[in-house]
């Protein structure tokens, strides 16, 4: 299932694994938009749990 | 002489053959119509041989070599499509600037047919996101209202079809970017079934998602651009054209309308759309959709995830040049993992399949493309907001579906959405130009 506590960290590591920074003033907005895009991965996720079970 | 430029594509065209007017003279008054409304702003490049391509088309025609469907006739592009010797900036600062070296295959096919690709119209930013003031241009306007959007992506070919400054534009369709505009703007957005339109060339903003449509003053318009941009051995969307539609059946998709997000009076715009259809003879069942949130949901993880594919090295390198709200969406897709990517995957399969379902004994679905007519400008001051749609599933789906106009709420337009079996373009246009015929909502012209 679909994890949505993104952490800052978590978001900043993996743009860094692609060599993408963010200024420090957009981090707060490009958290919020992760992870609003996690939740509805975790929806899709936990439909998926239903429809197996 | 500008009267011509307000007549169909097919009357400019005989037009045209009957020596009734000129190529030259249809562009002159093209180029006169884009300058006096500079305010929407939607055109954003003009070629400046416009005039002489022109000439060259009254020339051919002189000579009577072959012409195509299109000969001598503008037609914009969406800021997305490469031309050769045109730029394509994707409405980002990020891009090189210069012009292409060749014809996407869209542009390919309206040369082929005689058009002259000669304007560019404003885009969101590579497709993304929108309205936003750090692109290499502003904004493109609503024609109904200036303080209102246009909707997007497709902003620019929505505001100059509207705008009356040409006839058709070409846009790309990933989570509703030819419909929505179209809906907001009041004018016609032809989504085609996934794959009918070869988009080589097209800058991608999602492989599995992204479709090429038009944005056209009317359905036998954009029907007859589908055709000249369709990929070999399509049935033609203007098959049926002016062919009765009674007898034919459709599912009203009313309950994606029961939504609190919706402008209450929609659903009686709706239903007096659908009482039309009743009366030209269409059967009528109401019918269950799938859950829209989850169908959203999907889209919403298939795009992420396949933008930052495309665009991770591209930020890496010159992030600081895209603009605010574009870098602010991409990297949302460095957030999922390949579990979420797979569940959107299997989501989109179970709903193709819902879709099939629903339309198997009916021609097509009908329901609201926009769930809003056009938010004003004044709301996005802080950045992007979600704006209520019902696009979205036949993105996943692949099923063609066309939006026109419905009817206007508070002076603004809305659409309506009508959506038919994969390939059977022709069908859904057959029901939509019916429509438009039955009623006066594509005679209603904003105040400009």
């Amino acid at each position: 299932m679909a994890d949505e506590k993104l952490s800052l960290e978590d978001l900043l590591v993996r743009l860094e694994e692609k060599g993408v920074t963010l200024a420090e003033d957009e981090q707060a907005a490009a958290l919020a938009a992760a992870r609003d895009l996690r939740r509805r991965a975790a929806l899709l996720a936990q439909q998926r749990g239903q429809a197996d079970d | 002489m500008t009267d011509w430029i307000d007549r169909s594509l097919s009357a400019q065209a005989e037009a045209l053959r009957a020596g009734q007017v000129s190529a030259v003279a249809l562009m002159e008054a093209t180029l006169a119509r884009i300058d006096a409304r500079s305010a929407l702003d939607a055109v954003t490049w003009i070629a400046p041989d416009a005039l002489e391509q022109a000439a060259a088309a009254d020339r051919a025609l002189a000579e009577g070599q072959e012409t195509g469907p299109l000969h001598g006739l503008p037609v914009a592009l969406k800021d997305l499509f490469e031309a050769e010797g045109q730029p394509n900036t994707c409405g980002s600062r990020s891009m090189p600037e210069g012009g292409m070296p060749a014809d996407s295959a869209p542009v390919a096919a309206l040369r082929r047919a005689g058009a002259l690709p000669v304007l560019r119209v404003a885009t969101y930013e590579f497709a993304l996101t929108g309205p936003a003031w750090d692109q290499p241009y502003p904004p493109a306007r609503n024609p109904w209202n200036p303080r209102h959007i246009t909707g997007g992506s497709s902003s620019g070919s929505a505001a100059a079809v509207a705008g009356g400054l040409v006839r058709v534009a070409l846009g790309t369709d990933t989570g509703g970017s030819v419909r929505s505009p179209a809906s907001y703007c009041g004018i016609v957005g032809l989504k085609p079934t996934r794959g009918r339109v070869p988009d080589s060339g097209v800058f991608p903003l999602s492989g599995t998602l992204d479709t090429v449509g038009p944005l056209a003053a009317s359905v036998a318009e954009a029907a007859l651009i589908l055709d000249v941009i369709s990929g070999e051995g399509m049935a033609p969307a203007s098959g049926e054209l002016g062919q009765d539609p009674a007898g034919m059946r459709i599912g009203f998709a009313r309950d994606w309308v029961l939504d609190p997000e919706a402008d209450p009076s929609l659903l009686p715009l709706l239903d007096d759309a659908v009482g039309v259809l009743s009366r030209l003879g269409l059967g009528v069942d109401l019918i269950e959709m799938p859950d829209y949130a989850l169908a959203e949901a999907a889209g919403c993880v298939i795009i992420q995830h396949e933008a930052w594919q495309i665009h991770a090295a591209r930020l890496a390198e010159n992030g600081a040049a895209y603009g605010r709200d574009a870098r602010l969406n991409l990297v949302t897709g460095a957030a999922l993992d390949q579990a979420d990517v797979q569940a959107a995957e299997a989501h989109a399969r179970d709903l193709t399949r819902a879709v099939d379902r629903a339309l198997e004994g009916r021609d097509a679905i009908v329901s609201a493309t926009t769930l809003t007519p056009a938010p004003a400008f004044s709301d996005f001051e802080n950045g992007a907001v979600w704006t209520p749609m019902r696009t979205f599933p036949f993105n996943i789906t692949g099923h063609p579906a066309i939006s026109l106009p419905c009817g206007l709420l508070d002076g603004l337009p809305i659409g309506l959405q009508i959506i038919g079996r994969h390939g059977e373009e022709a069908r859904i246009c057959r029901i939509a130009e019916a429509f438009e015929l039955a009623t006066d909502h594509c005679l209603q012209h904003p105040p400009l």
